[in-house]
C-alpha cells in the first residue's frame, strides 16, 4: 500500500480588529490587577522590611506591641501574635455562625421559595453586602454590643466549664464573640451567594432520580444537593473567612483592643491585625509605621492564601459538576 | 386494576396525545422514533413531569389530573424507575444506592442495607457492594440501576432504555437477567426501548409511537 505523505500544516488565525482590541484590553486589565497586587506586596515588604529584620520570627510569635519611648530609653517591641490570633478567632466565630444560616438561606431560595419571595430576598441579600462596614460597626457598637452581651452572659453561665467560655471579669461587651457575630452578618451575603451558586448546579436528573425512587424533597436535598455542593460550600466559607480576616472598621469599633493573646471569646479583650493598623496608624512613630506595614504584609499574605485556597476549592467543585 | 394514562404529555412542540393502559403483570413496551415522547410518558407516570391535560390513574386512584388540580408527588407514587442514563448517586456506594429508595420509605439503615444486599446478590454484584458507581463497569452500573428500582417491589416499574448504556455482550446478559428478576412480579411494567430484541425478549404488549 502506498503511504500518504502527510505534511504538517501551519494554522494561522487571523483575528479581526475588534477582537484584537478586546484581547489587548482584557490582557492589560488582567496584568494591571496582578501588577497592582504585586506592587502592594512589594511596597509593604519594602516599608516593613526593617521591622522583619529587627524582630525576625518573634514579630509573628510575640504579643507585645510597644512603640518605645521617644528618647530611646525604652526600646520599641513589635509582635502581632495577639492580633493574628484575634483575627483567626473572630473569623472562625463569624464563619461558624454564618455558615448554617447561609446554607439554610441558599437552600430555601433555591428549592423552596416561590419566585415572588426569591427575587426580593435575593435583592435584600445583595443590599446587605453593599452596606459600608462603618455602618455595621456603628450598629454593632450601639445595638449589637448590648444585645449580644446578654447572650454572652447566658453562654458563660451555662458553659463556663468550657475554658473558652470563661471570663476573667464579668464584662461581656466588646468581646471577640460580639465582633464575630457582627462579622457573621457581614459575610453572610458572600457565603450565601456562593452556596446558592453551587446548590443551583446540583444535577437536576439526580434530583429527579431521588424523587423517582420515592425520595422526598428534603431527602433529595440531603442525598444529592448537599453532597454535590460540599466542596463548593467550603470554598464559599473560606471566601467569607477571607473577608472576615481582613475586616477593619467594624472590628475596630466593636472590639476592645488589648495586646494579649485571648482565646476566651466572651472576655472583653481582643483585636485583629486590621484594627491594630487602624488604631495605631494616626499616632505612629516612623518606626512603628514600619511595624504596621509589616503587620499589613502578614495579613495580606494570610488573606491571599485563604482566598487562593477558596478559589481552588470552588473551581474544583465547578469542574466536577 | 391497571395503570391508565389518557391525555397530553410534554410541553410545547414536544407535547403529544397518549392513551396507555397497562394491566398488572403486563410488560408494555413503547417503541418509536427519537423525540416521539416515549421517555416523557415514563416521566409523567413517575411524577417527575406533569400531565398537560387528561388523567393518569393507578388502580382507580387519580395520580395526575390538571383539570381537578390533583397531582400526587413522585415520592407518593412509589414507582421504580430505571433511567436511560442510570442516574446512580456517584458519592454513594452501590449498596447505599440500592438502599436509597428503601430508606426513603422509612426503613432503618440496617434493614434497608440487608435488603439491598439481597438484591445485589440477585444481580450478581454482592462482592462489589462497597464500591462507588465510578469504580465499576457500565454493565455493572446497569445492574445496580435495575436492583435499585426492583428492590422497592414497586407497583409500577418504569424502564427507560434499560440496556442503552451497555455494550452488546453485556446487553445479552442483562436481557437474560431481567425476566428472571421480574418473574412473579405482579406490578405493571412500562419499557421504553429502541431495540427490537429487547422488546421481543421482554414485552407482553407493544405500543408504537409515530
Amino acid at each position: 500500500m502506498e503511504s500518504t505523505d502527510l505534511k504538517q500544516r501551519e494554522i494561522v488565525i487571523r483575528r479581526g480588529l475588534a477582537d484584537r482590541i478586546f484581547r489587548r484590553a482584557m490582557a492589560t486589565g488582567a496584568i494591571l490587577s496582578l501588577s497592582l497586587l504585586a506592587l502592594i506586596a512589594s511596597f509593604l515588604l519594602f516599608r516593613g522590611f526593617e521591622v522583619f529584620r529587627d524582630f525576625g520570627f518573634s514579630f509573628i510569635t510575640s504579643a507585645k506591641w510597644d512603640s518605645g519611648s521617644a528618647d530611646g530609653v525604652t526600646p520599641a517591641s513589635f509582635g502581632i501574635a495577639a492580633m493574628l490570633v484575634g483575627s483567626v478567632v473572630t473569623a472562625i466565630i463569624a464563619i461558624t455562625v454564618a455558615l448554617p444560616f447561609a446554607i439554610c438561606v441558599a437552600l430555601f431560595l433555591e428549592y423552596y421559595a416561590p419566585s415572588f419571595i426569591r427575587k426580593p430576598l435575593t435583592a435584600v441579600l445583595d443590599l446587605v453586602a453593599a452596606i459600608p462596614s462603618v455602618i455595621y460597626g456603628i450598629w454593632g457598637y450601639t445595638i449589637l454590643n448590648n444585645l449580644a452581651a446578654g447572650w454572652a452572659k447566658s453562654l458563660n453561665s451555662w458553659f463556663d466549664w468550657i475554658w473558652f467560655f470563661k471570663v476573667p471579669a464579668p464584662i461581656f461587651t466588646r468581646s471577640p464573640f460580639i465582633a464575630g457575630l457582627l462579622l457573621a452578618l457581614m459575610i453572610l451575603p458572600i457565603t450565601t451567594s456562593v452556596a446558592r451558586e453551587v446548590y443551583s448546579q446540583a444535577p437536576r436528573d439526580q434530583i429527579d432520580a431521588a424523587y423517582g425512587l420515592g425520595g422526598t424533597k428534603w431527602g433529595a436535598i440531603r442525598s444529592v444537593v448537599m453532597p454535590f455542593g460540599r466542596s463548593g460550600l467550603v470554598g464559599g466559607a473560606m471566601l467569607g473567612l477571607g473577608r472576615a480576616l481582613g475586616e477593619t472598621v467594624a472590628v475596630y469599633l466593636v472590639l476592645n483592643l488589648v495586646f494579649k493573646i485571648n482565646l476566651q471569646i466572651l472576655a472583653s479583650a481582643g483585636g485583629n491585625v486590621a484594627s491594630l493598623i487602624a488604631t495605631r496608624f494616626s499616632e505612629a512613630t516612623p518606626y512603628e509605621l514600619k511595624g504596621l506595614m509589616a503587620a499589613g504584609l502578614v495579613l495580606f499574605l494570610v488573606t491571599l492564601a485563604v482566598n487562593a485556597t477558596a478559589t481552588l476549592i470552588v473551581n474544583r467543585a465547578r469542574n466536577t459538576a | 386494576m391497571s395503570l391508565v394514562l389518557q391525555g397530553q404529555v410534554g410541553r410545547g412542540e414536544f407535547s403529544r396525545e397518549v392513551d396507555v393502559t397497562v394491566q398488572h403483570g403486563e410488560i408494555l413496551a413503547i417503541v418509536g422514533a427519537n423525540g416521539s415522547g416515549k421517555s416523557t410518558v415514563l416521566q409523567t407516570i413517575a411524577g417527575i413531569a406533569a400531565l398537560k391535560s387528561g388523567r393518569l390513574s393507578f388502580d382507580n386512584v387519580v395520580w395526575d389530573e390538571p383539570i381537578t388540580k390533583i397531582f400526587t408527588p413522585a415520592q407518593d407514587r412509589h414507582c421504580g424507575v430505571v433511567f436511560q442514563d442510570l442516574r446512580l448517586f456517584p458519592h454513594l456506594s452501590l449498596i447505599a444506592n440500592v438502599a436509597y429508595g428503601l430508606r426513603a420509605t422509612g426503613l432503618s439503615k440496617q434493614e434497608a442495607h440487608a435488603r439491598a444486599a439481597e438484591e445485589l446478590t440477585l444481580v450478581g454484584l454482592d462482592e462489589l457492594a462497597d464500591r462507588k458507581p465510578g469504580q465499576v463497569s457500565g454493565g455493572e452500573r446497569q445492574r445496580v440501576a435495575l436492583a435499585r428500582a426492583l428492590v422497592l417491589r414497586p407497583p409500577v416499574l418504569l424502564l427507560d432504555e434499560p440496556f442503552a448504556s451497555v455494550d452488546v455482550s453485556s446487553r445479552q446478559g442483562l436481557r437474560d437477567l431481567l425476566p428472571s428478576l421480574v418473574q412473579g412480579y405482579q406490578g405493571s411494567v412500562v419499557l421504553v426501548s429502541h431495540d427490537p430484541e429487547d422488546v421481543q425478549a421482554l414485552a407482553t404488549n407493544i405500543l408504537a409511537f409515530g
